[in-house]
């Protein structure tokens, strides 16, 4: 009977769930008039905006900018005027969470529930796409600013409005003012989703336009680290322009493979990222010269009757929020306005008069001028672009825009010409050699701890993480080499690794792989958000006097940072070698992990071997961590890619392998090097799958491991 | 008596060391065969073998006249061939009787039956068993809970649920207390009473000589000697193997 | 080697058993009942239906991954694979498009078939990995998966590649929700019976000890790979259904980790190995998930990395083993599994 009423009650708390599930959660908030002026009744207008996850600042920019709208129309504008009566304007707002599920699902409820009467568009083109089909199937108007793709505009819908420039058309004003300085030739380099695709295309189409040949165009995947490979295959094509698309952070991963390998076009044009300020302060003078689209500055020549010109725009702004307004909060408040002055020259909030009075709209705003086209894109106003110059942002097209000259070409562009096939092959064993030299560092520490103690360290890319964000902090603070940091990242580390060990893998170490396994990956993903919520999701990178090129010969490069990276690498693989095999503690540590309990019976202090081995790892790995800093994008989700390297090339080459470590690093290092070089355009997509499949073909056709480690790999045996 | 099972020039290396190195051995319908030898002998190795959960590296192997080199174990299993393992293995989570169950001889049941439920036939083999066993009162303990010598009979119960033509036993009495043993000793009598031929592997020599019609010897990877108990025991290799590093 | 926990074994007689059954079966049907009459409830509207069915389609691939993961042992770290296919075989072939007019297919037969190009693949890649053990087989599935998703985004000419592929939109929240209700219903049923017979009871001996299972006659590889194949076919199918709803899918959104990590947590919650503990552990997870968001903005994944390490260090047994002493023990992985055994009538029921 017991088990009856836990049911019962079990029961119970489902259907209360579901039921308060049916309310899904408080909205974000709600925007009230001023009580100030008197008003006949309210516009209700709904938003769903990300306040939290990947989007969560640009979000807040844009609640800002929605926000921005609603104080001006209410406490200076005096109400939307409908016929000859004033009301005021309300906007809705609900999390989305950045998830496009979500914000489907949030405007349904705002229709359903809410009720409201039009539809401001949540952030980014992924969640447009789903927000605005629910919109369109209620038939409820969405004016956007911030979710730019192509894609989105041939559906043929009714109900969505763009006042932002078009993604295929980011990339044109900047194109057109180098080709009239005569650019000739170009690379273009895309993440494959739907906005930089939209983007890319479009570049293609301008560069063509423009008469400049187009050498080559390369994909990239999400969540790509290292922009090194594309780079080298760009930089032996010796292009005047590079054209790169994708989100934030791979304006840092461009700029720093850019540099990293000597590549210097006349023209670098980077589709998000110049634009932000933040850029700047992450990657220094590295980032001078480049060009990027912005939809709006500050500083730019518009001006319209509403609320001045940009420039009184953005003093308004900055006296309600404390802050200059980015472009996506300009773009979220002359949304709201295209939407106002529809709605006032519509004379009414009822759907068909609005969407009339939309596709009739001429407009001139601070924001630039805005008719929308059927399609309901605005194509009166253009895309600008900015040039980085002495550190500041400066308008250098359209020519109505601009306040400043574009640079071209830039200062140091290389004068290289493109690489033999010869050329070409040692580039890639180089790039590869390096690489392998990378990760037999990021490798070793994970291969001895599973060799030694069976324990599957899940959090491992998490260690490295760490040591890279150590390294970062001394660089960005007290202007430290992350090469000179090494011996205290090392102690630290070290400390890090005993403490773990002893709180957490102790526990687990007697019990099945699997709960090892289970609680590290638990540990990493706790370790990934809480750096997230210290030091934010963004692209850091640090700094070392090792870095730039050795021009060897012709067009073949060696990176130095991975140079010396390779040579340390090497240095601790040969002296974690002879430990193992000559020191006392380094015995110890071979015969624990033959047998545990021959190992105690010969008096070994397991236990105290146990912690050594997993703090002298951590130790290795922290150190790992801080030597890639320069070289990888430091962030908090470096980790896991880093985590099922170490795992594929641990499995393959056997635990515990000090040799084995150093022989599948090189081979994982040629592998993806040569896939990025030598497959044109989806190269380092498939190099990112290389180390899976190697995996998995390694583990079908040879269980037992290539090499021989400290414990036997018997993939097949229970 | 024709051979049950024969087994000739059977190899098996792991890396570099040869476990089992050429060896012969044939059981015949209804016999009670020891295989003893000192440890690391390749007993064990020896059993994996022929009970195909490893792969040999040369030799051949033979099942009632049918070639099983190359078979899977289950298909070995369905011929009639039962085998218990040095370390017990029981499905612990499950009943005894739930254990039982899962014995049967698959090949009975083939594909199509597979998604019935255990039938009253199966059932009353299981309780007879059981009873064979002198487990019947635990028939519905959770495997694991039961003591080593109890598990040690319940795999025992399992091998004979298939109702094999011939049982490799491993080390049927390790682990088990003396008084069980002399049960175990008899119960095997019994079930090779009513034709079941048995191989074993054993420590206990005494258990051997009490029980076996015959008994081969091995010795680091190869046959030493082969005879009945009272021959091999008086073998001066035998001794020797046995005994070798004492006898200074 | 761990040690023994103390046997609770429930006598001849005692009421706890086939009494037990027959109330989880009432509640269970009032439970199903309940569900069916929901949308009729004032204040159900269609975002609530959307957020149900979005907890239905969790429900799904958690019982699917414990049929290989639970009662099999072979943890999958690569299950969201199967939700892929079937959602991108079922999204190209509804967004066919030749020069003319549209030749997309119907729903029912794409959906259908992506689940069966879903359990095709699954019968081909299973039959290569399952050969693999404990933490290999884990980390071969999460790379077929990643490899399968990087396939599917360079493949641009089929699948439309990072962009993605859009679906024509169908929006009846209510049809979804039945549907999938239905579905999900039949599916926990089929899992019920499954245990009971031969089959299931062959899989548990699988799970329990593979090689004394193979050395008993039964045909390992045959039957991991017929359940594995399933387990594809029906989260595929499931997959196929939710790219219908979504009306748009692209690699990154078809292929998520999250959902395999969901499956095996939610399982684990529940009680591995067993029919009912996937049901509550994937339903509780995802109310837990939506009350730890909706409050702890950035902090919801550590909260469910604490999660994860609370369950798998203090809770083996899931929570339905809190009611029920034979729930499958996750630290006992490879020794001390239950499924439900070879046959109902014995008297030691569990839910």
């Amino acid at each position: 009977m017991r088990h009856v009423a836990a049911l019962v009650t079990v029961t119970a708390l489902i259907l209360g769930l579901a039921a308060c599930g049916a309310d899904e959660g408080a909205p974000a908030g709600t925007d009230e008039a001023a009580t100030g002026t008197s008003f006949t009744g309210t516009v209700r207008i709904g938003a769903a905006l990300s306040e939290t996850g990947k989007f969560a600042v640009e979000g807040r920019d844009s609640r800002q900018g929605y926000d921005t709208w609603v104080r001006w129309v209410n406490e200076v504008y005096g109400g939307i005027r409908i016929g000859d009566r004033s009301y005021a304007a309300e906007i809705v707002y609900y999390d989305d969470e950045s998830d496009a599920d979500t914000a489907a699902n949030l405007v349904q409820k705002l229709i359903d529930e809410d009720g409201v009467d039009f539809l401001l568009g949540p952030y980014s083109s992924g969640l447009t796409t789903g927000a605005s089909a629910i919109a369109e199937a209620n038939n409820v108007l969405m004016v956007e600013g911030n979710g730019t793709s192509d894609t989105m505009f041939e559906r043929g819908f009714r109900n969505l409005f763009l006042v932002a420039t078009i993604a295929s058309d980011y990339t044109k004003s900047a194109i057109e003012a180098v080709a009239a300085r005569g650019a000739r030739t170009a690379v273009i380099a895309y993440e494959d989703t739907s906005f930089p695709t939209a983007v890319a295309n479009g570049a293609r189409r301008h560069l063509e336009a423009n008469g400049i040949e187009v050498l080559a165009m390369e994909t990239y995947p999400k969540d790509i680290q290292d922009a090194s490979a594309i780079m080298t295959k760009f930089r032996d094509l010796a292009p005047d322009i590079f054209v790169g698309g994708g989100h934030y952070n791979d304006a840092v991963l461009f700029v720093n493979a850019a540099k990293e390998l000597g590549f210097v076009p006349d023209g670098m044009l980077i589709t998000v990222g110049p634009s932000n300020p933040k850029l700047i302060g992450e990657l220094g003078e590295d980032v001078e010269g480049v060009l990027g689209p912005t939809q709006w500055e500050p500083v730019m020549a518009y001006e319209g009757p509403y609320f001045g010109a940009a420039s009184d725009y953005a003093a308004y702004y900055e006296s309600l929020w404390g802050e200059q307004p980015v472009y996506q909060a300009a773009s979220a408040t002359a949304s709201a306005l295209a939407l106002h002055l529809a709605v006032e020259a519509a004379g009414t909030t009822e759907t068909d008069a609005v969407r009339e009075a939309l596709y009739a709209l001429e407009a001139d705003t601070f924001y630039g001028p805005i008719s929308f086209d059927e399609r309901g894109v605005n194509t009166a106003k253009p895309m600008g672009t900015v040039q980085v110059q002495d550190g500041k942002i400066r308008v250098v097209a359209p020519g109505e825009a601009a306040v400043a000259d574009l640079v071209y070409p830039l200062a140091g562009s290389s004068e290289g010409g493109t690489a033999s096939t010869a050329e070409r092959l040692a580039q890639m064993l180089i790039n590869g050699i390096a690489l392998g030299g990378m990760y037999t560092l990021l490798v070793l520490g994970f291969s001895i701890i599973w060799g030694v103690m069976g324990v599957i360290n899940f959090a491992h890319g998490e260690f490295v993480m760490i040591g890279a964000y150590m390294a970062w902090l001394a660089n960005d603070i007290w202007v430290v080499d992350p090469f000179v940091t090494v011996p205290l990242v090392f102690l630290v580390m070290m400390l890090v690794g005993f403490v773990t060990q002893r709180l957490l893998v102790n526990r687990v170490i007697d019990r099945p792989h699997l709960v090892s396994l289970l609680v590290m990956f638990a540990v990493a993903i706790i370790l990934q958000n809480v750096m997230k919520v210290v030091f934010s999701a963004d692209f850091r990178r640090a700094d070392t006097v090792l870095d730039g090129v050795w021009q060897v010969a012709g067009e073949v490069t060696v990176p130095v940072t991975r140079f010396w990276i390779l040579v340390v690498a090497l240095v601790v693989a040969g002296g974690l070698s002879l430990f193992l095999s000559r020191s006392r503690l380094g015995k110890s540590i071979r015969a624990a992990a033959q047998n545990r309990e021959t190992a105690r019976i010969v008096g070994i202090d397991v236990a105290k071997v146990y912690a050594a081995t997993f703090a002298i790892c951590i130790g290795i790995t922290g150190v790992a961590g801080a030597l890639v800093s320069p070289v990888l994008a430091v962030q908090p989700f470096q980790g896991p890619p880093l985590t099922l390297k170490a795992f594929a090339i641990t499995a393959m080459a056997g635990l515990g392998s000090v040799r084995g470590a150093l022989g599948g690093a090189m081979v994982l290092g040629l592998v993806e090097a040569g896939l990025a070089i030598y497959i044109p355009q989806i190269g380092t997509n498939l190099a990112v799958v290389a180390s899976f499949v190697l995996l998995v073909v390694a583990l079908v056709v040879r269980p037992q491991g290539l090499f021989k480690g400290l414990r036997p790999v018997d993939a097949t045996a229970a | 008596m024709t051979a049950l099972l024969d087994a000739r020039g059977v190899v098996k290396r792991f890396g570099g060391l040869t476990a089992v190195d050429g060896v012969n051995i044939s059981v015949g319908a209804g016999e009670l065969v020891g295989l003893i030898g000192p440890n690391g002998s390749g007993k064990t190795t020896l059993f994996d073998c022929l009970s195909r959960v490893s792969a040999i590296d040369s030799g051949s192997i033979s099942f009632d006249g049918v070639d099983i080199t190359r078979r899977r174990p289950h298909q070995v299993a369905r011929l009639g061939l039962a085998r218990t393992f040095q370390l017990i293995r029981v499905y612990r989570e499950l009943t005894v009787s739930e254990n039982m169950e899962l014995s049967i001889q698959w090949r009975r049941i083939g594909t199509t039956r597979l998604f019935g439920r255990t039938d009253a036939a199966t059932r009353r083999r299981v309780e007879s068993l059981l009873e064979f066993l002198m487990l019947s009162r635990l028939r519905h303990e959770r495997a694991g809970a039961l003591s080593g010598g109890q598990r040690r009979l319940l795999e025992i119960g399992m091998a004979l649920m298939s109702e094999p033509r011939l049982l490799l036993l491993d080390e049927a009495t390790s682990g088990v207390n003396p008084t069980l043993v002399s049960e175990i000793a008899d119960r095997l009598q019994e079930v090779n009473s009513n034709g079941v031929a048995i191989l074993l592997v054993e420590h206990n020599v005494g258990f051997v000589a009490e029980l076996c019609h015959r008994v081969v010897v091995l010795d680091r990877g190869a046959k030493l000697a082969e005879g009945t108990p009272s021959q091999v025991m008086a073998d001066p290799a035998v001794i020797e193997a046995y005994f070798g590093a004492e006898g200074e | 080697m761990t040690a023994t926990r103390p046997s609770r074994p429930l006598p001849a007689g005692r009421p706890g058993g086939p009494r037990l059954r027959r109330v989880l079966v009432r509640v269970s049907f009032g439970l199903l009942v309940a569900l069916a009459v929901l949308p009729a409830l004032p204040g159900v509207g269609d975002s609530a239906l959307f957020t149900l069915t979005l907890m239905l389609t969790s429900v799904a691939v958690a019982v699917n991954w414990n049929l290989t993961g639970g009662f099999t042992g072979y943890v999958d770290f690569g299950h969201a694979v199967w939700f892929g296919t079937g959602a991108y075989t079922t999204a190209i072939l509804m967004s066919l498009q030749t020069n003319g007019p549209q030749v997309g297919w119907a729903a029912p037969p794409a959906i259908a078939l992506g689940a069966v190009v879903a359990g095709a693949l699954a019968a081909a890649i299973g039959r290569a990995t399952m050969r693999l053990k404990g933490p290999y087989f884990s980390i071969a599935m999460l790379g077929t998966f990643v490899a399968v998703r990087e396939i599917v985004r360079v493949s641009g000419g089929l699948t439309g590649g990072g962009v993605g592929l859009t679906l024509p939109p169908y929006l009846n929240r209510p049809l979804f929700y039945y549907i999938q209700l239905a579905l999900v219903a039949g599916l926990v049923a089929f899992t019920w019976w499954l245990r009971g017979t031969r089959f299931g009871a062959a899989l548990v001996a699988i799970r329990e000890d593979e090689v004394g299972a193979e050395m008993r006659g039964i045909n390992t590889t045959r039957l991991k790979v017929i359940v594995f194949s399933f387990a594809g076919f029906s989260t595929g199918l499931f997959g196929g259904l939710w790219a219908y709803q979504n009306t748009f899918v692209d690699p990154d959104i078809a292929f998520v980790e999250i959902r395999t990590v969901d499956a095996v947590m939610g399982t684990m919650l529940g009680g591995l190995g067993t029919v009912a503990g996937p049901v509550v552990g994937a339903v509780v997870l995802f109310w837990m998930r939506e009350v730890l968001w909706a409050n702890l903005l950035d902090y919801h994944l550590i909260a469910q990395g604490v999660l994860l390490i609370v369950i798998v260090l203090f809770l083996p047994r899931g929570l339905v083993g809190i009611v029920d002493p034979r729930g499958a023990s996750i630290t006992a992985m490879w020794r001390r599994w239950l499924g439900r055994g070879a046959h109902p009538e014995t008297q030691e029921e569990e839910s």
